[in-house]
């Protein structure tokens, strides 16, 4: 029997995470050299960029989650859009934090309005009304359609924050993996690239837990109803 | 000559004095720099451990008002 929301496959995903989290934590903090120019805040790099690009998915899926709502009306894709937006929220905060710790000890200031970093927080407050949608006093159909419409805005926002620096000229920096001149250390590229692994598994560890947490609230919310409605009649068999 | 010696000798203190002060302010920055970075991970893992063990809590929770064959697919 299951006492929750776990599952031999999440079971398996989980120990894979962990494992997968400590190898890298290894990497970033011990193995992987210094860089030259940014030192030991380089081992920033590992957990914030793999954040990041892994927020932007989850983003991307609530978008075709709420189109595949939109054209099916079914509680599954709903229920998707919400985990998978729930779970980038996380990310996008550790994103934040991390990126703040970064410009502290690169540009001497925690935060500074720059487009990639204003486009971030925006995207952050988009997700944060989402999910305020998402809980919305409202009847369930309705609030999803609600939802829905809202979900879809992620999509040009994650866009326009994930080209803000090649669009406008950012204290940020720009593109660094996938530029066709990036020189960077043999270690240091395999520490990312299992970063991004490991935040991957994650966030689809977390994002399976937050379906299935998001679908028993429905149930429950569907008994809450059965029970109120079948209240009502024995109230009303009473008063006949 | 002992005189010429004598300012080159105390050129050549100040040089290792400044140089020392040079290393301590990079090791102060080292630090400074590690704490950033320690403290950047450990947030975001932080974090991340919350909202799972928050979301196990929840759903053992909500799994407890459900009849068992309306959850046999998890």
């Amino acid at each position: 029997m299951n006492d929750g929301t776990s599952s031999p496959g999440t079971r398996v995903l989980g120990a894979l995470t962990l494992i997968g989290m400590a190898v890298l934590l290894a990497f970033a903090l011990v193995i992987s050299p210094a860089d030259e120019t940014q030192e030991e805040t380089v081992r920033m790099f590992y957990v914030h960029v793999p954040t990041a690009l892994v927020a932007f998915g989850a983003f991307f899926l609530t978008v075709a989650a709420s189109v595949g709502y939109l054209l099916r009306r079914s509680e599954g894709w709903d229920v998707m859009a919400g985990a998978s937006a729930e779970v980038g929220a996380v990310l996008l905060a550790a994103t934040l934090v991390s990126g703040m710790l970064w410009g502290r000890v690169t540009w001497g200031v925690y935060w500074t309005w720059d487009a990639r970093l204003t486009l971030t927080a925006l995207l952050f407050v988009l997700v944060l009304g989402y999910l305020a949608v998402r809980r919305l006093p409202l009847e369930r159909e309705r609030r999803s359609r609600l939802a829905a419409v809202v979900g879809l805005l992620l999509g040009p926002a994650t866009v326009a924050c994930h080209y803000a620096t090649t669009w406008w000229r950012t204290l940020h920096q720009g593109p660094t993996i996938t530029t066709a001149d990036a020189k960077m250390d043999g270690t240091m590229l395999f520490t990312f690239f299992l970063g991004m692994v490991v935040f991957g598994l994650l966030y689809v560890w977390l994002l399976v837990h937050r379906f299935r947490v998001l679908w028993l609230e429905h149930r429950v919310e569907d008994l809450g109803l059965d029970e109120a409605i079948a209240e009502r009649r024995r109230e009303a068999v009473g008063v006949s | 000559m002992t005189a010429v010696l004598a300012v080159l000798a105390t050129l050549a203190d100040a040089a290792d004095a400044a140089v020392a002060a040079d290393a301590a302010v990079a090791t102060e920055d080292r630090g400074f720099q590690w704490a950033l970075v320690l403290a950047c991970w450990v947030a975001v893992l932080a974090a991340v451990a919350l909202v799972a063990v928050r979301s196990a809590q929840r759903g053992r929770r909500l799994a407890r008002q459900i009849p068992e064959e309306q959850r046999r697919w998890m």
